[in-house]
């Protein structure tokens, strides 16, 4: 089935269109001229063989089937993309995932202008990431040069890249819900609200925020009629855009955020387990996954991605959550490192997933509608949904099972210390249903249990369940 | 000039971005012309690289620049 991909809308001259599994791009005859000087230059072949912009061909416009009017100009060529394994969102990433995305964006951004090119915006939903490589997919952003513009995505680039980063680098607020809270980013006028006079001193703050923040101000002020009057006449030359990119390349470089600095949240230093038990339960997870040998894993409540990567062994894919920012910066910090294009690291917290948003609620997907798994890790998880959301354990059962993934879980029992500690400022006997006996019998009523198995200090089961 | 984007640049964000380019631009200029007068004066300095590649690597990498920022 072919159908126009309902997060793709805004431009006029390239939309993107899924049919059966495959990534088309539909062009306007404007979008095909724009292609062809892309694809004429060397820079495509640069970028793509760089793993910087994502693979893309030509294709015969019949893939399209009837779908022919999905642009106003109509549709003279059609583009196929590679596919991403799993899309991720910019409120989904940690502070070096959206700073190493906004200097993607302006290392491109630089590039074009050099090739007779530009890019027509800067929104980090134009980023994918493969495991911990950023990844341009939007091609249609590349459009000829106009003579005399200035850069048109700047007000784009400050509100969806740079005052997200800001914010957590200065001032250690989390730029997730902002982004989560408006799919157009934060408003200079709302930005600027937040940096104290020192703030407004640092590097980039009193230029891209403060002056930035007045001049709306002003111009709001002035009512409609400004903008008119305000449109901007001032030629500006190629090199000076390229200037103007590398500058805020260097300021998003220098930005550090210091809780990402320090490494682990201390987790694996402070749990609880035995050394035999954590050996144990490190072979469980590499028998099941070299057995199951998934496409796509999702590792819930990743911690320090240890169990991630002896999946990532035998899967294809690994998306690893953890709602801890910190955490997974660390993770992803790491796999950078290693250049891991398997394990995706992302913020999420499992009691509060990404929402649909945006127009129709349809740009942006829900975390299931991006792709279930086929196998789900739940390690050390339960008692923290169960417990301290207070989630019904058959609930978050039912969950995973509507996904018709298969389930490795472990089950801390309630003698277990750390289910003791989440449960100490409970009443006696809160959280009935987190009981062994009720969570066997809950599983099995959805899965078919195809591996039980005790860990050694006795406090904890490993369960493999495969849908029902 | 008329900028015929989808994306709406706001009016003062685009005169903001223009001026800013313009800083830009000149900030490059003086790396670009004291980056040459260096060379000139470090002749002797057989292994520097070319002026120009030397010119490209101080616009991207010079952490002493703040001139836009």
């Amino acid at each position: 089935m072919t159908a126009a991909e309902p997060g793709s809308f805004r431009d006029r001259d390239s939309r993107v269109v899924v049919s059966d599994g495959a990534i088309y791009r539909a062009l306007s005859p404007e979008g095909t001229e724009d292609w062809e000087a892309l694809s004429g230059s060397p820079l495509l072949e640069q970028l793509t063989g760089a793993g910087k912009v994502i693979g893309t061909r030509e294709v015969d416009r019949s893939v399209l089937g009837k779908s022919q009017d999905l642009l106003p100009t109509g549709v003279t060529k059609v583009l196929e993309h590679d596919r991403v394994p799993f899309v991720s969102y910019p409120y989904e990433w940690t502070f070096s995932m959206l700073q190493d995305a906004a200097k993607l964006q302006l290392e491109l951004g630089a590039a074009a202008i050099d090739a007779g090119l530009t890019l027509k915006d800067a929104t980090p939903y134009n980023v994918q990431f493969l495991g911990s490589q950023p990844t341009f997919i939007d091609i249609g952003s590349f459009e000829k040069q106009s003579e005399g513009e200035p850069w048109i995505a700047y007000r784009q680039f400050c509100m969806l890249y740079l005052y997200p980063l800001l914010f957590q680098a200065h001032k250690d607020i989390p730029f997730h819900p902002w982004m989560r809270g408006s799919i157009d980013g934060i408003q200079p006028i709302d930005a600027i609200k937040v940096f104290s006079l020192r703030d407004r001193l640092r590097r980039g703050v009193f230029l891209h925020t403060s002056l930035h923040a007045r001049l709306d101000r002003r111009a709001n002020k002035s009512g409609p009629g400004s903008a008119e009057e305000n449109r901007q006449t001032r030629q500006v030359k190629p090199n000076q855009i390229k200037a103007q990119l590398e500058s805020m390349n260097r300021l998003v470089s220098k930005l550090k955020w210091k809780a990402g600095e320090t490494s682990w949240s201390g987790y694996r230093q402070s749990n609880t387990y035995s050394d035999e038990d954590d050996k144990r339960k490190q072979a469980f997870v590499a028998e099941v996954a070299a057995r199951q040998k998934p496409a796509l894993t999702w590792d819930m409540g990743c911690n320090d991605g240890a169990y991630s990567r002896i999946v990532a062994e035998s899967s294809e894919r690994v998306v690893a959550f953890d709602f801890d920012h910190a955490t997974v910066e660390a993770l992803y910090r790491s796999l950078r490192e290693e250049g891991n294009a398997k394990i995706l690291p992302l913020v999420s917290n499992l009691a509060d997933p990404s929402p649909a948003l945006g127009w129709r609620g349809l740009e942006r997907k829900t975390l299931v509608d991006r792709g279930a798994p086929d196998l789900m890790l739940a390690l050390a998880l339960i008692h923290h949904v169960s417990i301290s959301a207070n989630i019904p354990v058959a609930d978050f059962l039912q969950w995973a099972r509507d996904m018709g993934t298969a389930l490795l879980i472990e089950f801390p029992k309630r003698t277990d210390p750390m289910v003791r500690a989440l449960l100490a400022n409970k009443h006696e006997g809160a959280n009935p249903d987190y009981e062994e006996g009720n969570f066997e019998r809950e599983l099995a009523k959805r899965f078919t249990i195809e591996r039980r198995e005790e860990l050694p200090s006795g406090g904890r089961i490993l369960y493999l369940a495969s849908p029902r | 000039m008329h900028v015929f984007a989808y994306l709406d640049p706001g009016s003062v964000s685009a005169a903001l971005a223009a001026v800013l380019a313009g800083v830009a631009g000149i900030g490059a200029a003086f790396r670009t012309f004291g980056s040459n007068l260096k060379n000139r004066l470090m002749f002797w300095k057989k292994d520097e690289p070319a002026p120009e590649a030397a010119v490209t690597t101080a616009s991207v990498d010079n952490p002493e620049d703040k001139s836009t920022e």
